[in-house]
This record gives C-alpha cells, sequence and structure tokens, in this order.
C-alpha cells in the first residue's frame, strides 16, 4: 500500500482509542475496514462498496458542517 | 498490505496493549520499498478511517446542541468547521484522481489532507477536545 494512504489511515485511526473511551462503539467501523480488505483480496470489491463507504463519509462531513444555530 | 491490515484489525479492539506508534513503526518497515498505486479500497480506508475524528467531532456538537457540553461549544465548533469544511471538496477531488488513476495528483491531496487533519486535531486540542492521543 502506498505510504501516504497508509499515514492517511494510522491519522484516522489515532481517534479509535479515544471514540473507544467515550463509549463509542467502534467495532463496525473495524468490521467496515476488513470487510473492504478482504473483499479487494478477494477481488470481490464492488464499485457499490466504496460508494456506500463514500456516501457514509460524505453524510458525516455534511452533518458536522451544518451550522450549529444560536 | 493484507499483513499490515490483519495486524491492525487484531490490535484495534484492545488499544491499550499495543500502541499506535508501534504500529507505524511496523508499517514503516513493511513498506519502505513498496510504490503500490493508490486504489478506490485503499481511499474507502481512508474515509473510514478519518470517519472516526468526524465521529467524536458530531458527538461533541450533539452534546452541545443537547445542553450536556461545556459552555464554550458553539464558539469551539464554529472555530473548528471551517477546517472541517476543506475536506469535502478534497475528498471529491481525491475520488476523482484515484479513479483515474492520476496517483500524482492523489499524492498531492493525500498531502493536503494529512495537514488539514493536523490542523483540526491542533486547533481541537487546543479548544479541549481530545481527537486522540497518538503522534505520528
Amino acid at each position: 500500500m502506498n505510504p501516504l494512504v497508509l499515514d492517511l489511515i494510522i491519522k484516522g485511526l489515532e481517534s479509535l482509542p479515544t471514540l473507544f473511551d467515550a463509549g463509542v462503539n467502534i467495532w463496525h467501523r473495524v468490521e467496515e475496514i476488513k470487510a473492504l480488505a478482504k473483499a479487494e483480496k478477494d477481488g470481490t470489491l464492488t464499485k457499490a462498496d466504496i460508494a456506500a463507504v463514500r456516501a457514509k463519509f460524505d453524510a458525516d462531513l455534511e452533518d458536522f458542517n451544518k451550522p450549529i444555530g444560536p | 498490505m493484507k499483513r499490515i491490515l490483519l495486524v491492525l484489525l487484531l490490535t484495534l479492539p484492545l488499544p491499550g496493549c499495543v500502541t499506535l506508534e508501534d504500529l507505524a513503526a511496523g508499517i514503516s518497515l513493511s513498506t519502505k520499498s513498496i510504490a503500490n498505486p493508490v486504489t478506490p479500497a485503499d481511499e474507502a480506508q481512508v474515509e473510514i478511517a478519518l470517519g472516526g475524528a468526524i465521529t467524536l467531532l458530531q458527538a461533541y456538537k450533539t452534546a452541545c446542541i443537547e445542553g450536556r457540553a461545556d459552555v464554550n461549544c458553539r464558539a469551539n465548533i464554529a472555530q473548528i468547521q471551517p477546517y472541517i469544511r476543506q475536506i469535502p471538496p478534497l475528498i471529491t477531488r481525491l475520488r476523482t484522481f484515484v479513479d483515474s488513476n492520476d496517483q500524482i495528483n492523489a499524492a498531492v491531496v493525500y498531502n493536503t489532507l494529512k495537514n488539514l487533519y493536523v490542523d483540526v486535531k491542533s486547533t481541537a486540542t487546543q479548544l479541549g477536545i481530545n481527537l486522540g492521543s497518538s503522534t505520528l
């Protein structure tokens, strides 16, 4: 894997222990990464799988970026 | 790559046992001489990983709206949002470059995202919001 990609993944994953400490269930996130890796390894990864991950990230970003209001 | 992911996946549920610094050291050793292209699956994993930080910020925002966060939370969120609002267009560009196998431009956007993440984390830390404690 490209070291740049790994660096970004690591930087993102460093939030997981904090999520864990905050009581957020990180299992689903780990399972998502695992499923992607397995599908890529098996050659079964579809465009729909990628699209689903992208859509979830877009929705999370959009949610946080909404104005918080007064 | 599979070995690297296996190590990550086996250690993530037990964050107290292996530090991310340990993981980074192992990954660095494993990939020093590899120059693989960025695949859509790689990019999707980046999005899942960065999504963790967004989840934390969203939890803070929700707590703020519900009156369960600190008194400065609205101002804090207003300071962080300009950084997070830079991410969607970068992600869109990254996806385009990855899908078209434009590795050079993908690398440029990756670096921009990395720097942006560092800025977000630094700002959040200054405001008392913990987005993760490890430094890589």
